[in-house]
């Protein structure tokens, strides 16, 4: 026993040691591991920002005093199918796609996860979904979808082509608006 | 112990106590500030507009397919809802609704808005919003309520659905508030919609739809039915389908007193039966006035105006709107002309005239269609100057229209009333209206010249269907034309007329297809017979279904 120390050091120095060093790992745990300490993103990431304006947009598109809402609620008859599968093609080839990308915008109409209609061609990974749901003649509540099925478009940017379509200046403005909010270039 | 030894177990007392804090201090950090993003608010914002939207678009396609379904309705089943109190008739394509007075009061716009509601009910019930919350961090905010016990938690199943089910609920609890069919537009009002806005709950978004539809025209079911009830009422079957032709794109057929009709209007297909002979039902004449589902209560309006540079052609105007029709709406106008006229300037309306006012009103009380009476004024003493070279009916019906539009009144059509002298002069008065105007609802004769030329002048100017009445007291006028004889003789008025009463008229006359009436009244002197034509008019082509009912 030196002359710093006493007959009680062992009982209490040990254990202080051995708490403390729980002690340390717990919160160094806590704080490091767990991320307690660490600051969260400060910026809402790009996968909140969504919208349907384009959807909306094509849904209201008018052909022969018809629009596309009313065909879609009207699909399980023949002829509003024969004027869908006519018309919409034209509209989705007009809508702004990726430069030098293998890519093809989709419009499909689903009644309880069941596709009664698919539009377009799948070639990868989906982008820019938009999804409302709408009411049919027969009461039910279909569920439609438009998205960009792109091959090898990655989600750090895709360059969008120049528009070139026959849609109204307003549909061309809510478009241009709709690829800045996703984020992309 | 040694006092310097305490050192380590104080160390490390202390260092629990301050990491402890600093987490608890930190996670609460956390908790309160996890969507205190740069953007978080402004995306809220953005998404609550839009799936506000994407709600609109689904409201106005759900009310579109109502009103086609609850119309397709209406017009299967004579202007009622597919439950019906009605009888039914078993035709070679399917039944017809007989209408009848079994089928309770009439009032299709009642039918219409009950029907609509019902059908656009189903369509909200129906909806779920895909309305997708932010998605928070779980893992570490499970971690981080480790070390704030006060936080509530949430469910489970509430997770990233809360603002959705807000969303549906909001959708599932709109109600139609309003709805009116004014020239073919019907628009709808629905309760207002509160979105609440994510992350901001002292925020709500509210919207006020009102959507608008065109070629849509409730009030075609109330045409047809006060068609029906002048031409069918106690009429022959084949008489009552030759007048629906004349009006209608009509395919009808009978079977003794009954007659199907199913009248082609917009695509669609007015499909009904009525018996002649039966008493029609009640009619709601609230609706029928309004042409909506408001009631209306204003006050008798009688609006006069003297000569201005605008109506040079006369001394002053009156115009008289029942209090039923003075809410706005389309109704039926007639033009009475006075005859020579020194200066009086209430002839036939307003305080000193005749009353006319009083005849229209008591006609409603009847249950007649109101009417709106206008009467030019001119003070002239001759035929020969009155309603001359400088009268311009189509001036006057313009003034007529800008003056009825002040009060949201359309014209459904106008009829024309000549007395004494305004009906003496084949260049002027009556004459010179029906030589510029061929679309005259009614022309009538008070107490005026007759003969073959002014029979022929008719003939020559106005439409084989236009409604003709007379009535005149068989006086003889020196130095006037009155050959009575001639004059119905040209105009194939030959025939009694069924109903008569005796105790007013020496006859009553008229021609094959009942249009053109003639009365011979007893005992009545010149200046009262335009209050009896009036009255003639009113009951022979404003009666609606001739039930005596309250009017509101």
């Amino acid at each position: 026993m030196n002359k710093k120390g006493d007959f009680g050091y062992p009982w209490y120095f040990w254990p202080s040691l051995v708490l403390l060093l729980i002690l340390l790992i717990f919160f160094t745990l806590t704080f490091f591991t767990l991320g307690l300490a660490k600051s969260g993103e400060n910026v809402i990431p790009q996968t909140d920002l969504s919208d349907s304006i384009t959807l909306r947009n094509i849904l209201r598109t008018e052909f022969e005093g018809l629009n596309i809402a009313d065909l879609v609620g009207d699909i399980s008859s023949d002829s509003s199918l024969i004027k869908l599968k006519y018309n919409l093609p034209k509209l989705l080839t007009s809508l702004p796609k990726p430069d030098n990308k293998i890519s093809s915008w989709n419009f499909v109409v689903a009644d309880d996860k069941k596709e009664i209609l698919h539009l377009g061609d799948m070639f990868g990974k989906s982008y820019y979904v938009q999804n409302i749901l709408l009411p049919a003649r027969s009461k039910k509540v279909y569920n439609v979808f438009l998205y960009l099925s792109c091959a090898s478009c990655g989600d750090g940017g895709i360059v969008v082509k120049t528009i070139n379509n026959n849609l109204s200046p307003e549909t061309l403005v809510e478009q241009s608006k709709d690829v800045k909010s996703g984020g992309l270039e | 112990m040694n006092k310097k030894a305490i050192f380590l177990p104080l160390f490390v007392i202390a260092t629990l106590v301050i990491l402890t804090t600093m987490a608890f201090t930190i996670s609460q950090v956390k908790i309160f500030r996890q969507d205190d993003k740069v953007g978080v608010r402004a995306v809220s914002l953005l998404k609550t507009y839009d799936e506000a939207e994407n709600d609109l678009l689904y409201l106005e396609q759900s009310l579109k397919f109502s009103k086609d379904s609850v119309l397709d309705e209406l017009y299967a089943n004579g202007g009622y809802l597919k439950i019906n109190n009605c009888n039914k008739i078993v035709g070679d394509d399917g039944f017809y609704t007989l209408f009848d007075s079994s089928c309770g009061e009439f009032s299709v716009n009642d039918n219409f808005f009950n029907g609509l509601s019902s059908e656009f009910s189903i369509y909200t019930n129906n909806f779920k919003s895909n309305y997708n919350d932010f998605k928070l961090d779980i893992a570490s905010t499970e971690w981080f309520l480790f070390w704030s016990p006060g936080v509530p938690k949430i469910v489970e199943s509430e997770r990233g659905s809360i603002f959705n089910r807000v969303s549906t609920e909001a959708v599932k609890n709109i109600k139609i508030s309003d709805m009116t069919n004014k020239n073919n537009i019907l628009s709808i009002v629905l309760s207002d919609i509160n979105f609440k806005v994510e992350n901001s709950l002292q925020s709500t978004y509210t919207v006020h739809p009102k959507f608008e539809f065109n070629d849509v025209d409730i009030n075609f079911f109330n045409k047809v039915y006060k068609l029906v009830a002048v031409s069918c009422k106690n009429k022959e079957a084949s008489d009552c389908i030759l007048k629906l032709k004349e009006r209608y794109d009509v395919i009808a057929s009978s079977s003794g007193d009954v007659v199907k009709v199913k009248v082609l209007n917009n695509g669609r297909i007015f499909r009904f039966a009525v018996n002649v002979k039966s008493s029609f039902p009640k009619i709601d004449i609230v609706n029928i006035l309004e042409n909506n589902n408001k009631v209306c209560a204003n006050k008798d309006l009688l609006l006069s105006s003297k000569q201005d540079s605008s109506m040079s052609f006369m001394d002053g105007l009156k115009i008289f709107i029942p209090g039923e029709a003075a809410c706005g709406g389309t109704y039926p106008v007639i033009i009475q002309l006075h005859g020579l006229n020194k200066n009086e300037f209430n002839v036939f309306l307003g305080s000193g005239g005749r009353d006319m006012e009083n005849i229209v009103k008591q006609n409603i009380i009847r249950g007649g269609y109101p009417v709106i009476l206008v009467e030019p004024v001119n003070f002239k003493e001759s035929s020969a100057d009155l309603w001359t070279v400088n009268f311009d009916y189509s001036v006057l019906r313009d003034i007529t229209e800008k003056k009825l539009r002040e009060h949201n009144i359309n014209i459904e059509h106008v009829s024309i009333i000549a007395h004494s002298g305004a009906g003496c002069d084949l260049r002027n008065g009556v004459y010179k209206v029906l030589r510029s105007e061929r679309n005259l609802h009614l022309v009538g004769l008070e107490d005026t010249c007759y003969s073959e030329a002014y029979a022929k002048e008719i003939i020559r100017n106005l439409p084989q269907s236009t409604f003709f009445i007379s009535v005149h007291n068989g006086e003889k006028w020196q130095g006037s034309p009155r050959d009575f004889g001639s004059f119905e003789e040209a105009l194939s008025i030959n025939t009694n007329k069924e109903i008569c009463d005796s105790n007013k008229y020496n006859y009553c006359k008229k021609n094959s297809d009942g249009n053109r009436l003639m009365f011979y009244a007893k005992n009545v002197d010149h200046y009262s017979i335009p209050n009896i034509l009036l009255s003639e008019t009113l009951s022979e082509e404003y009666a609606l279904f001739r039930q005596p009912h309250s009017v509101v």
